[in-house]
């Protein structure tokens, strides 16, 4: 839960760098707090494939910020930020995938995406990447490494 | 334990040479340690297995690739590559060491181009 948290400050963080126009909008709404115009934007961008405001849906849905808790949403929206490369929506469906919570719970799929994440520099991604690794079979590793590096070549598409 | 350490440190001072945490610079830094790779370079095999074998860099962790460069480096006479081989085996399936084995012959039949 605290890794969420973190990654929710972040994303509000992150969102302070986007480009400009309607992100810009929306996360200045965010960080004031007006949900109801930061949705207004995110929702119509994130139909575009803008990957930020997808994966701060997906954060808003996991945790009921200006919306109705919807893990199911929550996990839809993280899928298609990380099928777009966008490593901090990689990681937290990872962490979906190990909690088992609103997905069926998967240590090779967690692997796969923490390496992802953990494939472009991502700290958080390394560090929980072996951690699960460490709850693993050498044949589940195995497995999970090979739908890495598959995953990749599909350009994150359709890897899970 | 401690020479598969040296090599991983090595593998961060190149990998330094871009910024830790740009996966693109640490790509062309791969593409540059390829090429001396594929000229038989031990040193550089090593590394590239050392970034197979961490996997923080550009790529992600992939035992059978990183098992393939270090045994390169081993069959070029480097130790260091030969020790890193051997603790990543402990940690591989039986059918992964085949594979690899498999992908190294392949590898030196095209003469170390276009191995992935």
């Amino acid at each position: 839960m605290k890794k969420l948290l973190l990654i929710l400050v972040l994303a509000v963080m992150c969102s302070s760098l986007a480009r400009a126009g309607d992100y810009d909008d929306a996360a200045k709404a965010y960080q004031k707090r007006d949900y109801v115009t930061a949705l207004t934007f995110f929702f119509p961008l994130a139909d575009q494939g803008h990957a930020t405001a997808q994966f701060n849906l997906g954060v808003m849905h996991e945790n009921g910020i200006g919306v109705i808790k919807d893990y199911k949403k929550s996990v839809d929206w993280y899928r298609m930020a990380a099928e777009q490369g966008y490593v901090k929506a990689q990681f937290n469906l990872a962490l979906m995938y190990e909690g088992g919570n609103w997905v069926k719970q998967d240590y090779v799929l967690a692997h796969m995406w923490y390496n992802l994440a953990a494939s472009k520099g991502d700290k958080s991604g390394t560090n929980n990447r072996d951690i699960v690794a460490s709850q693993m079979t050498p044949a589940q590793i195995a497995e999970a490494q090979k739908m890495a590096k598959e995953c990749e070549k599909k350009n994150y598409k359709n890897c899970d | 334990m401690k020479k598969l350490l040296i090599i991983l440190m090595l593998a961060f001072m190149c990998s330094s040479v871009a910024r830790a945490d740009d996966s693109d610079g640490a790509l062309s830094a791969l593409k540059l340690l390829r090429s001396l790779a594929e000229k038989g370079n031990s040193n550089a095999q090593n590394i590239i297995g050392a970034m197979y074998f961490q996997g923080n860099n550009g790529v992600p962790q992939d035992y059978v690739r990183a098992y393939m460069w270090f045994n390169f480096a081993a069959r070029n006479g480097n130790r260091d590559g030969g020790k890193a081989r051997d603790i990543i085996a402990s940690k591989m399936t039986r059918a992964e060491i085949d594979k690899a084995q498999d992908m190294v012959r392949e590898c030196v039949k095209k003469k170390y181009k276009n191995c992935d």
